[in-house]
C-alpha cells in the first residue's frame, strides 16, 4: 500500500470511529424513558439518528464491522435478547447507506428529516418482524409509534450537534452534516 | 490500468459483502437461539450492566429532573382538589382505626393461645438502590439499579417501590443488578387476590398492563381486587402489593400496576431467602420453618418424618 493509500485509509478509519462514538454516546441517552404524566416518551431509536448521520467518507468495512459492534452493545446495555438490536442496525445501516447514498450528501436539514422519517417507517417494519421472530409476539403499534415520534422530534438537535462537531473537528462547510 | 481498479473496486465490494453477510448471519443466529434473553455473554452482561450503571447513573440525573419538574406540576395543579378528596377519605377511615386497633388485639391474644408461627414472609432488611436506567422498550422492559452482589442482591430478590413490587433481580453484577419489571413478557409472578385469596399466574406481555392467567374455573376474581404475590413457588415473599385488577376495552383485563404512571428513582431490594426444600439425604428433615411442628415433633406426637418412628 502507497503513502497516499494509507493515509487515507487512515482517515477513513477515523471517520467510522467518530461515527461509532457518536452512535455510542446515542446509545446511552435511549436506555433511558422518561416519563411525564403517566406517559413513556421512548428514545430506543435515538441511535437510528447515529446511523442515518453516519459519516459518509468512511471506511466501509470498518463501518460495518463498528455498526455490529454497536448493535451488541446496545443489546448488552438494553437487557433485550442478544443479536436483535445488532440486527436491525446492520439491516438500517446497509439499507440507508446503500440505498440513499447518492442523494443523502444533497440534503439539506428538512430534507433530511423527511427521508429520516420514511427510513423510521422501514425501521418500525424490522423492529415488528423481529419482534415476531425473537419473542413471539407482534409489538404494540402505539409504543412503535411513540418511539418514531420521539426520536423525530429530537432528530433536528442530534442533526445540529452532528453539525456542530463537525464544525468543532474544522470540516469545511460542505462537508458537514450528513458528509 | 483501468481493468486493474475495476477488479480492485469488484474485489472490495465483494469483500465488504462478504463482511455485511457474515455479520447478519451471525446476528441472526444469536437472536434465534437467545429468545430467552440468559444464554450468550452471560457474565460479558454483569460487567456491561456494572459499566453501563456507572454512565447511566451521571446521565439519569437531569433526566429525573425534569420527571420531577412535570410531576411537580401535576400535583401542584390538583393540590386543593387532592386536599379536600383526602380529608374526605380521612373522615370516611377514621372509624375503622378503632376496629382495626380492636381486632389487632383479638387477633393476637388467639394467636397467642393458638402459638402461630406469626412471623411475615417479608424481610425486615431493605437495601436502598437507585434505578439508574429503566428501559420500556420494544423489545424488553427492564431497569439497572446500581446496588449488586457486594451489597447482598442476589438473583430472585424482589425489588419495590414506595407504590409497590417493581420487579425482581435477573442479574448481579458487583455493584450493579438488571431487575426484570413486571411487564416484560419473560416476567412470571406467582399472586393472590387478597380479598379471595384465589391464585394466578401473573404474566407480563411487553405491554403496560400485565395478564392474569391459569386462573381456575372456580376461583373467585372480581374486578377491583387487589393483588399481592401469593409466595407460591417460595421464589418471592408473601404480600407484596402489585396492583388492582382492572377492566380495559371491550372484554379484555388485566393488572393495573400500582409502580404504572409514577417516576421511579429510589427503590429498595428485599434479600428474601426462599425456604429451603427438605433435606433428603437420610438425616432428618429440615422442619425447622415450622416452630410449632418442632414442637410437636419434639414432645413426641408427629411421628419422625424419616423413619416413620414415633419420636421418643
Amino acid at each position: 500500500m502507497s503513502k497516499p493509500e494509507q493515509t487515507n485509509a487512515l482517515q477513513t478509519l477515523s471517520r467510522a470511529i467518530q461515527g461509532f462514538i457518536f452512535c455510542l454516546v446515542l446509545i446511552f441517552f435511549s436506555l433511558s424513558s422518561v416519563e411525564i404524566f403517566g406517559q413513556y416518551f421512548r428514545l430506543a431509536f435515538l441511535p437510528f439518528a447515529g446511523l442515518f448521520l453516519w459519516p459518509l467518507q468512511a471506511s466501509k468495512r470498518w463501518s460495518l464491522v463498528f455498526v455490529f459492534i454497536l448493535g451488541v452493545l446496545y443489546d448488552i446495555f438494553s437487557g433485550g435478547p442478544m443479536g436483535i438490536w445488532a440486527l436491525s442496525f446492520l439491516i438500517y445501516f446497509i439499507a440507508v447507506n446503500e440505498g440513499i447514498r447518492g442523494i443523502k450528501d444533497k440534503l439539506g436539514w428538512l430534507q433530511a428529516l423527511g427521508l429520516f422519517f420514511v427510513t423510521l417507517i422501514f425501521l418500525g417494519a424490522i423492529a415488528a418482524v423481529l419482534n415476531r421472530v425473537s419473542l413471539g409476539i407482534w409489538p404494540s403499534r402505539i409504543i412503535i409509534v411513540n418511539t418514531v415520534v420521539v426520536t423525530l422530534i429530537a432528530f433536528p438537535l442530534i442533526y445540529w450537534i452532528r453539525n456542530l462537531l463537525s464544525f468543532i473537528g474544522g470540516e469545511p462547510q460542505e462537508n458537514r452534516g450528513l458528509q | 490500468m483501468s481493468d486493474r481498479s475495476g477488479n480492485q473496486y469488484h474485489k472490495r465490494r465483494n469483500i465488504w459483502r462478504g463482511i455485511a453477510a457474515g455479520l447478519i448471519f451471525v446476528s441472526f443466529i444469536a437472536l434465534v437461539s437467545d429468545g430467552q434473553q440468559k444464554i450468550l455473554l452471560a457474565s460479558g452482561r454483569i460487567q456491561a450492566d456494572g459499566a453501563s450503571a456507572k454512565v447511566m447513573e451521571f446521565l439519569a440525573t437531569p433526566v429525573r429532573g425534569i420527571q420531577a419538574m412535570f410531576t411537580n406540576l401535576k400535583n401542584r395543579t390538583n393540590i386543593i382538589q387532592k386536599n379536600a378528596s383526602m380529608k374526605a377519605e380521612l373522615a370516611r377511615i377514621r372509624p375503622y382505626e378503632t376496629k382495626a386497633l380492636d381486632l389487632e388485639m383479638r387477633i393476637q391474644s388467639l394467636e397467642k393461645i393458638l402459638h402461630m408461627e406469626t412471623s411475615s414472609d417479608i424481610p425486615t432488611e431493605k437495601i436502598i438502590a437507585r434505578a439508574v436506567s429503566e428501559i420500556h422498550g420494544l423489545f424488553a422492559y427492564t431497569s439497572l439499579i446500581n446496588v449488586g452482589y457486594n451489597q447482598g442482591v442476589l438473583s430472585n430478590h424482589p425489588v419495590m417501590t414506595v407504590d409497590g413490587l417493581y420487579g425482581h433481580v435477573v442479574r448481579s453484577g458487583a455493584n450493579s443488578a438488571r431487575v426484570l419489571l413486571l411487564n416484560d413478557m419473560n416476567s412470571r409472578i406467582a399472586v393472590m387476590s387478597q380479598r379471595s385469596k384465589s391464585r394466578a399466574l401473573m404474566v407480563g406481555a411487553n405491554d403496560k398492563r400485565p395478564k392474569l392467567e391459569y386462573i381456575s374455573p372456580k376461583s373467585d376474581w372480581k374486578i377491583g381486587d387487589r393483588i399481592v404475590t401469593s409466595g407460591d413457588g417460595g421464589v418471592l415473599p408473601q404480600g407484596l402489593a402489585i396492583g388492582t385488577y382492572t377492566k380495559y376495552g371491550a372484554k379484555k383485563t388485566g393488572v393495573q400496576l400500582y409502580t404504572r404512571g409514577k417516576p421511579v428513582d429510589w427503590v429498595w431490594v428485599y434479600p428474601y431467602k426462599p425456604i429451603p426444600a427438605p433435606i433428603e439425604n437420610g438425616s432428618k428433615a429440615d422442619v425447622s420453618i415450622n416452630p410449632l411442628a418442632d414442637k410437636l415433633t419434639q414432645e413426641g406426637l408427629v411421628p419422625d418424618l424419616v423413619t416413620g418412628a414415633p419420636n421418643e
